[in-house]
């Protein structure tokens, strides 16, 4: 009979040792056909040995193992390791594929055994895709607003995050980034800038202004009845114009 | 930047504070007549208490008037001149209300009572001025004490969000998973690990007792921080520590480095294939002492979350400590990666 073989893919060579090592004691039909450290090598090492077990750490540099699954998707069963049960790992639960959180214990890694025999057993390739594609939604993380701001400054270029950001002022072609500690430019359109922004947190009140939320002191308003907003520990103010004036109906 | 005079002031007007205060302030209008009573002013207790009652009413309407303009400025003068005239008018208001109300009809107000009259406006200006001030000044040490006590509160989030990030799952877990595969592998090495890694949790943990270290306890904080990552990623990852002697004994608050090396770990170095190198370095400029943390790595993305928040925290208690006097630089390093540089002025 042809003997079962796995890949055991993890960035940390002591874990991929242990891994190997425990498997040996516990399954020792088993046969480590490769080891990789990261999502590429192991990718690679699953279409040219094709082994009916992949291992696979799930925060590798590169390619995570979730993508190497998606991306070797049928070709072999796949049991994921992590350190910390960040990834929904409930999801695994219902599901055909295995996962093993760090450090990987005996009698838990037992349990990942028996299920791969039967699996195997049954000659049948679990499909995962709805899975896959839950796991990598949630690695993705909410879709990113900008979070940090890289502007020039002098010769250099500055990373500000975006909380630090007071507001920021169209002025011709580039943008003025207002922080506690002075002017920064960047070269951007203002429509551009309000779209990667949090709109919960940056408001447009004015054509060419965007202000912090978080970060106003206060809405004054003059007997003519412009709104100008006050910033916490800044002399700068803002003023509102009419269109965005509703914003601030309910202070 | 001129403070206002104060800022929470007539803010928080709620029915139950003006009955308050209306009580307040007519306990103090009798306590002004009793006064001018006992030094024998005026016509005796019961018309001394009507005007005192009908001026410090006036001057606490007046006062009432003003608030809509008080919550527009922050300037202290403006607010100043907006009390003085406030009891000026008052004052004056009162008088003549206080004068009609005990018999004194406008025409003797104007001829044979006059010197009285004038005297009563004047006590009134005075004791509106000077009940004002008390208050004005009750008001600014409560205003005061609020604002430490916010103060000492964003510390200790500050400090509190700290220690939780350092306790990250991932790399408790990641760390623990090691000293296990090491433990059977290479026994010696696992002892080496669990102890750095328990001089590091030890100095963690300490953040929340203490308020300053040297900068040399840091930089130990540091190095046994690298040598788990070490440990971990193996020859992807290389570092370098520069402490001149000279500044070995900087006291700066514990934990403002490790975060910054942990980001260009976290996200520069552990997602690159490549790794790359981490170096700190420490100098004095003048009368102020600049940490420099560069790798490189990846850089950061613009875009994403998570990314980020030990910057923050560090940008957070540096501004609680220092005020304008400290701060932290962050920009692209060349050719990649990220640099970061702390700031902070010598000798705390």
């Amino acid at each position: 009979m042809k003997p079962i073989r796995a890949i055991i893919a993890d960035d940390e060579e002591a874990l991929r040792s242990h891994l190997r090592k425990r498997l040996a004691a516990l399954w020792p039909d088993l046969e480590i056909a490769g080891e990789a450290r990261d999502g590429e090598a192991a990718l690679a090492l699953i279409r040219d040995l094709r082994p009916d077990v992949a291992f696979l750490d799930i925060s590798m540099p590169g390619l995570s193992g979730v993508d190497v699954a998606r991306k070797a998707s049928g070709a072999c069963l796949f049991v994921f390791i992590t350190a910390h049960d960040e990834y929904a790992v409930e999801a695994f639960e219902r599901s055909a594929v295995d996962y093993l959180l760090k450090p990987v214990v005996d009698e838990r890694l037992k349990t990942t055994i028996r299920r791969l025999q039967e699996r195997l057993a049954s000659k049948s390739l679990p499909d995962i895709t709805g899975l896959l594609e839950r796991l990598a939604t949630g690695m993705a993380k909410p879709a990113g607003h900008l979070q940090w701001i890289k502007a020039e400054q002098k010769d250099t270029v500055r990373l500000v995050s975006v909380n630090d950001v007071y507001f920021f002022r169209a002025e011709d072609k580039y943008i003025i980034v207002r922080t506690k500690e002075g002017e920064l430019l960047i070269r951007k359109s203002i429509k551009d800038l309000e779209e990667e922004l949090d709109p919960g947190q940056f408001w447009r009140v004015h054509r060419a202004a965007l202000v912090n939320a978080r970060l106003i002191h206060g809405v004054s308003k003059s007997i003519a009845g412009t709104l100008t907003i006050r910033f916490k520990d800044l002399p700068d103010q803002v003023t509102v114009s009419r269109a965005y004036a509703h914003l601030f109906k309910q202070m | 930047m001129t403070e206002p005079l104060i800022k929470t002031r007539y803010q928080n007007l709620t029915p139950r504070r003006i009955v308050v205060s209306m009580i307040m302030n007519a306990a103090i209008n009798t306590a002004i007549a009793l006064l001018l009573t006992a030094i024998g002013f005026g016509r005796g207790f019961p018309s001394n208490l009507i005007i005192s009652q009908c001026i410090g009413f006036s001057i606490y309407g007046a006062n009432m008037a003003v608030i809509p303009l008080f919550r527009r400025t922050r300037r202290p003068a403006t607010q100043v001149s907006l009390i003085v005239a406030a009891v000026f008018v008052g004052a004056v208001t009162g008088s003549v209300l206080g004068s009609l109300a005990v018999g004194m009809g406008p025409a003797a107000l104007l001829g044979e009572r006059l010197p009285l009259f004038t005297q009563i406006m004047l006590l009134g200006v005075l004791f509106g001025l000077l009940v004002s001030y008390v208050f004005i000044s009750l008001e600014k040490i409560n205003e005061e004490r609020l604002q430490r006590i916010e103060t000492e509160k964003a510390a200790m989030e500050a400090e509190l969000r700290l220690v939780q990030s350092q306790m990250e799952p991932h790399f408790l877990f990641n760390t623990l998973a090691n000293v296990r595969s090491l433990i059977d592998a290479d026994p010696t090495r696992a002892g080496v690990m669990l102890e750095t890694f328990v001089a590091f949790l030890r100095t963690t943990l300490r953040t929340g007792r203490e308020r300053t270290v040297r900068l040399s306890q840091e930089m130990e904080v540091v190095k046994s921080y690298l040598d788990l990552i070490v440990m971990r990623m193996g020859d992807r990852l290389r570092y370098s520590l520069d402490l001149p002697d000279d500044l070995r004994d900087v006291q700066i608050p514990p934990l403002l480095i490790q975060p910054l090396v942990e980001n260009a770990v976290k996200h520069g170095l552990e997602k690159s294939l490549a790794g790359g190198e981490v170096a700190v370095s420490c100098l004095r400029e003048g009368e102020r002492v600049r940490i420099i943390v560069a790798d490189s790595g990846t850089g950061m993305a613009e875009q994403g979350s998570g990314g980020g928040m030990g910057l923050e925290n560090v940008r957070k208690r540096l501004g609680l400590l220092y005020g304008d006097k400290g701060r932290l630089v962050v920009e692209e390093n060349r050719p990649s990666g990220v640099k970061a540089t702390v700031e902070i002025p010598h000798g705390g």
